[in-house]
């Protein structure tokens, strides 16, 4: 196996031995002339040679060409074309600033990126998604929402009704690694999944990459969820948000030092518990109920090559009731970066991190309380490095280190409390990634891009490792100290993707991956609750696998008015958990007896076609697809569908600017309803009814559809203010969807046992007053 | 606890309705259900003997009869039941000793189950009391029945109750064990009743506790998302219900328990 990959990276290295004589590099940042932002994925376009290259997630780009003149061209959807004449006979930087197009309603362009970049790119099952985008969608009680609108992509569906967490083909919940500003978030919901933690005002680019990933992410089997927070403006002041029915949000943002730097601070609230007073009870009077989120983020030039960024964010739900009771859980992470230019070619980042994941429940009387707590934290230190080599390599490389401290659970008990104090000990592990890739342009018209990530996960002590017989009863326990290694697992994940231009709006793409995932998150019912526990690997618990492949055909029509793409994925899992019946999960320190493994397939296909420029503008994804999953104690060992199996997915989604006043939107979707268990028969026990159970997940509840629709009325539009309503309907032919259904004795002749269907929401309308100084 | 669940569920039901539908279902081949019990008081041991049936049928459920069922203790001592009812089958000689395993072999139409069960070490009442709060929106009381014992510090004790006012059994499996409170003075009142009542001046209430088996407990604490009167699932129910685990082979249905038993009673003043 080793062999292979030296032949490999010796193969590239025989590659590069035709040196480049005679070129230069051109290198700088691609910025917005009107606050400073740095743009992602902007297009820099040799016209000369019909080559190019795209900036990177800092806005950087690194053009290497042969001596001479050229017209370099500067584009990105949405802004003004920017075109300049360079000479290359020595290398220098140079900076581009693009402004937006000026407003035109025939020409209105929502969507970013590069117009026909879905088919030059080697990118597969990957979708970029800007807040102008997710603003216009109408979500449930007017809260934009990035989790929900990548749920209307193809390929990634919802875990369920009202629930932030998502799926990607064929993953579960956990095996999406959603970062901000690089730092991990573990929970991303807020209110039992209902709203997600990112406040799209504060964010720049969301990107969600659906299995292969370029080597540089890992660490989660299903996909990455990468998004990005603005910088602020370096050029003026700014603050914007918005009131809400159920939130409110507020966002500044102003330049440090004019052009040297800036900052931008968002946050946003709940208030459900606000108007508890007005029931005039004195229980709910002492009660709360509600989520905030707050992100911070500050960065400044230091010098030419250098720039730093600290980022911040923190968010939590609060629940309590009347003093006695109290349910709080949230993130907090913290990043550091530092860019640096290292040449012209070279572009280094640095990154170091903080993540805080806990929940905390609270019981208190007058003579005792008890306090259950649970988490994780993670220190991570990062370093990325990209070499622009030429026009027709770049290299990228680097190292992770993440050091993970994981809290499943503590009860301190003070006072009468019936419960002992207790701890399930904590545990400590090092995960280490390191990783190369290749972009290579093979020929104008064949692109690779693949890569190797090697990933180590090692748990260390101190610890108490058990070790069960069959029955889940302890045989032996050995003792670890601090900095013992437990469990060392070692993987290697090629990535591979290649793109077969076939003319000049369709090409061919072909993609591999295997991902490993070393932490876990246990948990049992349908919503994201905090009481879901994040799980290292351990001598029981494999780290899982995934390979990957997809296949894909990529169109645009109409001068890249039309995007539209196929594509065919198969997707293996190993060593997946699940709960054995009637598992204890709760404070367990012999949690790993509690667990089966087994494995899991899912294979699809998915259909996106975009409409990107116009007064109209939308999309429409339908994804058919198949995951089971196979274990030997679950089902009598015969393979069962995942519980978010879904046959068909589609979705449509529309937006259109009116005139200048009004813009109208609608999404309207469908599913196959999620996999359940019905009983297919009854008894009785102790006098009580009790519902007989044959295959598991063997039957559908019933088909989900809905349509929601939108609305947004410009008070005021000019260039520095902005004042607008949002009037939005979630559910406009008010579907009463299942969310569950239960099936029990009827309240009117207990002889009669029927199904009965709980939906959660009819029609919910709600109004946004929007805001921008 | 009980009133978290409430606050959210109003929460849930303030944009959510039920209605109910009909689906289809698989039908499944009529099963085995063995409820069997013993005791250290005779009177207490029985074996209840019925089938399963379709989930749209009336929940009459038929007696098996003509089944012989056989008692075995550590000894080879055997204890036979005889058929007092259909389908309810007896035993008056047998008295559970605490520390002894059991097997019992139950055989009809041609199949024979077997199960064991070992009778665990007492945990008696010291008293039981009935308190009343206010329930949020309304004037109402929520009534809480608590019963006090001794955990037995070291030894994994289980225990299941029966909640009985005015002579009538209380729908709804309560359950305790000790993981989270071994040794510990307890004050159990988690007896979630599936109907509310209000308690006037005057009622009997008796609070049964039955000192169980790790494999009872077991049964019992994954009964709950498989009963039809809970209407299991919700927000924190389960969302893949499975037959509850059971020590019976052959795929019956059911439990086979040695339990010792007590009982306490107040009236309500």
């Amino acid at each position: 196996m080793r062999t292979k990959y030296f032949a490999i990276i010796l193969l590239f290295i025989t590659s590069l031995a035709f040196s480049q004589n005679g070129t230069h590099t051109l290198s700088g940042f691609i910025y917005d002339e009107s606050n400073g932002e740095t743009m992602i994925g902007a297009n820099i376009f040799v016209k000369e040679l019909s080559i190019g290259t795209s900036s990177n997630v800092y806005g950087f780009y690194s053009l290497t060409l042969p001596n001479g003149e050229y017209t370099i061209e500067i584009s990105f959807v949405g802004y003004e074309k920017v075109s300049q004449t360079v000479d290359f006979s020595k290398s220098h930087k140079l900076d581009f600033k693009i402004s937006t197009t000026s407003y035109d309603l025939d020409e209105i362009v929502v969507i970013d990126k590069k117009a026909d970049h879905n088919v030059k790119s080697t990118e597969m099952g990957t979708n970029d998604l800007i807040p102008k985008e997710i603003d216009k969608i109408p979500v449930l009680l007017g809260e934009k929402d990035i989790l929900k609108t990548i749920q209307l992509l193809p390929g990634v569906s919802s875990a369920g009704e009202g629930n932030s967490g998502f799926i990607v083909r064929g993953g579960t919940a956990d095996q999406n690694l959603v970062i901000l500003d690089e730092a991990p978030v573990y929970n991303a919901s807020h209110l039992l999944g209902f709203f997600s933690v990112f406040n799209s005002d504060a964010i720049k680019n969301a990107k969600i990459i659906k299995g292969i990933s370029g080597p540089e992410y890992g660490g989660r089997l299903s996909s990455v969820l990468d998004i990005t927070m603005k910088d602020g403006s370096n050029k003026d002041y700014s603050f914007y948000g918005g009131v809400g029915l159920i939130s409110s949000r507020l966002t500044v943002e102003g330049p440090i030092l004019e052009d040297k730097g800036s900052f931008i601070v968002s946050g946003r609230r709940t208030y459900a518990d606000l108007f508890f007073p007005l029931f005039g009870d004195d229980q709910l009077e002492n009660s709360a109920l509600y989520f905030y989120d707050l992100n911070a983020k500050l960065n400044y030039l230091i010098s030419e090559n250098d720039r730093i960024f600290l980022s911040a964010y923190t968010g939590r739900d609060v629940f309590s009731f009347n003093d006695e009771f109290g349910f709080d859980w949230g993130n907090t992470t913290a990043t550091l970066r530092w860019n640096h230019i290292v040449s012209e070619k070279l572009f280094s980042n640095t990154t170091l991190m903080y993540s805080d994941y806990n929940y905390d429940i609270n019981v208190e009387d007058a003579d005792q309380s008890t306090t259950i707590s649970s988490g994780i934290r993670d220190l991570n230190l990062k370093e990325d490095l990209e070499y622009y080599y030429n026009s027709d390599h770049t290299l990228k490389f680097g190292l992770n280190v993440i050091y993970h401290t994981f809290k499943p659970g503590e009860i301190t008990a003070e006072g009468g409390s019936i419960f002992n104090s207790k701890k399930v000990n904590e545990s400590h592990a090092l995960e280490s990634n390191v990783y190369i890739g290749h972009e290579w342009n093979v020929t104008p018209i064949l692109k690779f891009d693949y890569g190797f990530r090697y990933s180590n996960f090692t748990l260390i002590g101190p610890a108490d490792v058990y070790a069960f017989d069959s029955d889940g009863n302890v045989t032996d326990t050995k003792v670890y100290k601090s900095g013992d290694v437990i469990k060392s697992y070692n993987h290697i994940e090629p990535r591979f993707s290649a793109n077969y231009l076939l003319d000049e709006t369709s090409s061919l793409k072909l993609g591999y991956a295997r991902n490993t995932q070393n932490i876990h998150l246990l948990s049992t019912s349908t919503t994201s609750t905090p009481l879901d526990i994040w799980q290292p690997s351990t001598a029981i618990i494999e780290p899982e696998i995934s390979d990957l492949v997809s296949i894909g055909y990529f169109r645009n029509f109409n001068n890249n008015k039309y995007a539209a793409s196929i594509e065919l994925y198969y997707k293996d899992m190993q060593k997946l958990i699940e709960y054995k019946n009637g598992a204890d999960i709760f404070l367990n320190e012999f949690i790993e007896s509690q667990l089966v493994f087994g494995y899991g397939w899912s294979y699809g296909l998915e259909l996106f076609v975009e409409k990107k420029i116009g007064r109209f503008t939308g999309w429409l994804s339908y994804t058919l697809s198949t995951t089971e999953r196979k274990f030997d104690e679950i089902n009598n060992g015969d393979p069962f569908p995942s519980r978010q199996d879904r046959t068909h997915d589609i979705s449509i989604v529309g937006m259109y600017d009116l005139n200048d006043k009004w813009t109208l939107s609608a999404n309207w979707v469908y599913y196959t309803g999620l996999a359940a268990t019905y009983p297919a028969g009854k008894y009785e026990i102790d006098g009580q009814t009790v519902n007989y159970y044959t295959k598991r997940n063997g039957q559908r509840m019933p088909n989900y559809h809905r349509l929601d629709l939108g609305a947004t009325y410009f008070l005021k539009k000019t260039n520095n203010q902005e004042m607008s309503l949002t009037f939005s309907v979630y559910n406009a032919y008010a579907r009463e969807n299942a969310y569950t259904i239960n099936f029990e004795e009827s309240e009117n002749d207990p002889n009669v046992t029927q199904a009965v269907k709980l939906a959660l929401f009819s029609v919910v309308p709600s109004i946004t007053f929007n805001f921008r100084f | 606890m009980k009133k978290v669940i409430f606050v959210i569920t109003v929460f849930l039901l303030f944009f959510g309705c039920e209605e109910v539908i009909k689906v289809e279902l698989d039908d499944a081949e009529p099963q085995i259900v063995i409820e069997a019990n013993i005791s250290n008081i005779p009177s207490n041991n029985s074996v209840i003997i019925t089938k399963s049936t379709d989930f749209y049928n009336p929940s009459e459920f038929t007696d098996v009869t003509g089944a012989q069922v056989t008692v075995t203790d550590q000894e080879g001592n055997t204890f036979s039941f005889i058929e007092l009812s259909p389908g309810r089958y007896i035993n008056r000689d047998l008295s559970a000793k605490v520390g002894s395993e059991y097997s019992i072999s139950v055989t009809t139409e041609e199949i024979t189950y077997s199960a064991k069960s070992y009778q665990p070490q007492q945990m008696f009442m010291d008293s039981i009391t009935v308190t009343g709060e206010k329930r949020p929106f309304s004037d109402e009381l929520d009534y809480e029945y608590h019963c006090y014992f001794q955990d037995f510090p070291g030894v994994k004790d289980y225990a299941r109750f029966r909640l009985i006012i005015n002579g009538e059994n209380q729908s709804g499996i309560f359950r305790y064990d000790d993981r989270l409170t071994d040794g510990n003075y307890i004050d159990f009142n988690r007896f979630f009743l599936q109907d509310e009542r209000s308690i006037s001046i005057g009622d009997v209430i008796t609070i049964e506790m039955l000192t169980i088996d790790k494999a009872t407990f077991e049964y019992f604490d994954t009964l709950r998302d498989a009963l039809a009167s809970s209407g299991g699932g919700g927000p924190f129910g389960s969302t893949a219900p499975a037959n509850p685990t059971t020590n019976w082979d052959n795929n019956a249905l059911g439990y086979f328990s040695a339990y010792s038993i007590d009982s306490k009673t107040v009236v309500i003043k």
